[in-house]
């Protein structure tokens, strides 16, 4: 068995493997690696603190209940096919918490902000483009947080929302163009310059 | 593009809260945990329904069943007449029964 300082050497695919062998340390390397990235793009899915990190949780308990899910054979990178577990939990989670919370977004972003005159503004413009970004539907939000956000490439965008890049592409493009037209409405993009100029810069 | 730049630079304004500090933690103690049960009450009535039908599990069918049959063919071996038990007649039949209350009417009568 590798010692700790050994196990920090292994890269995600070699901790999955040892994973599958219950290697609890193993598995304790990858969530203190990963956690904090994952949180993110959960949070981007569905922006709710608590849930956001109830999401990051519950995906990587299932990776270790059932750690068979990952299959080593396909070559398949760990952080693309975790992204999918993810996301998928993500849209799950917004999908079952739907009637209860409807689209109050704006209420939650509040609960983590500083409460200063100067951040004032910027927190209201956070609230709107948040409200924006949700609008738009699920796979070109999905679109938006992998290839802009988590910098994925749109090959690795594509592999995860399991569509082609081309699709991938159009989604994206969709997603910008819709976001254009929520933001200009909300005023944070400047209609008359045709968004050269946008609210609070 | 312009127009692009000003959207992409409008986006990356946007912020993900920082998660509280122990999540990793949380994560990792939470897998030294068994995973907890699931199904809810459609598994507990099957469960319950399998407890009761295991009391009626037979250990070794084929040797129940032998020993069931070898006392089936013992006992009827003695089933079409009238023993004499302990001092007692039994009828093991009711047309054995018939018979004995015939002999007893017949036993009073004379006593009588």
């Amino acid at each position: 068995m590798a010692t700790p300082s050994k196990l920090d050497e292994l890269s995600d695919e070699e901790l999955m493997i040892r994973i599958q062998s219950s290697d609890h340390e193993a598995f304790s390397l990858l969530v203190m690696r990963h956690t904090k990235m994952f949180y993110a793009a959960a949070y981007r899915m569905y922006p709710y603190q608590d849930e956001a990190e109830d999401i990051v949780q519950e995906a990587f308990l299932k990776l270790w209940r059932k750690p068979d899910m990952w299959k080593t054979g396909k070559g398949a990178k760990f952080t693309t096919w975790f992204y999918r577990v993810v996301t998928n939990l993500a849209i799950d989670y917004a999908r079952k918490k739907k009637d209860s919370k409807g689209s109050d977004v704006l209420d939650r972003i509040t609960d983590n902000t500083p409460d200063q005159q100067d951040t004032m503004e910027g927190d209201e413009q956070q609230k709107l483009l948040e409200d924006a970004i949700q609008e738009l539907p699920e796979r070109q939000k999905m679109a938006l947080n992998l290839c802009f956000y988590e910098e994925l490439s749109n090959k690795e965008a594509a592999e995860i929302m399991d569509i082609g890049v081309k699709a991938l592409e159009s989604l994206l493009m969709r997603a910008k163009s819709g976001l254009r037209d929520i933001l200009t409405r909300q005023g944070l993009l400047n209609e008359e310059e045709s968004g050269r100029h946008y609210y609070g810069s | 593009m312009d127009h692009d730049k000003d959207l992409d630079a409008l986006l990356s304004k946007r912020s993900v809260p920082e998660m509280r500090s122990n999540l990793e933690h949380r994560i990792i103690q939470a897998s030294l945990k068994p995973a907890p049960e699931s199904g809810g009450v459609l598994k507990g009535i099957k469960s319950f329904m399998d407890g009761v039908s295991q009391l009626f599990v037979i250990p070794q069918p084929a040797l129940v069943m032998t020993l069931v049959l070898m006392c089936g063919f013992i006992m009827g071996g003695y089933s079409d007449s009238i023993t004499e038990y302990a001092g007692y007649t039994v009828a093991s039949t009711a047309l054995d029964a018939e018979t004995l209350i015939m002999e007893s009417d017949i036993d009073y009568g004379e006593f009588l």
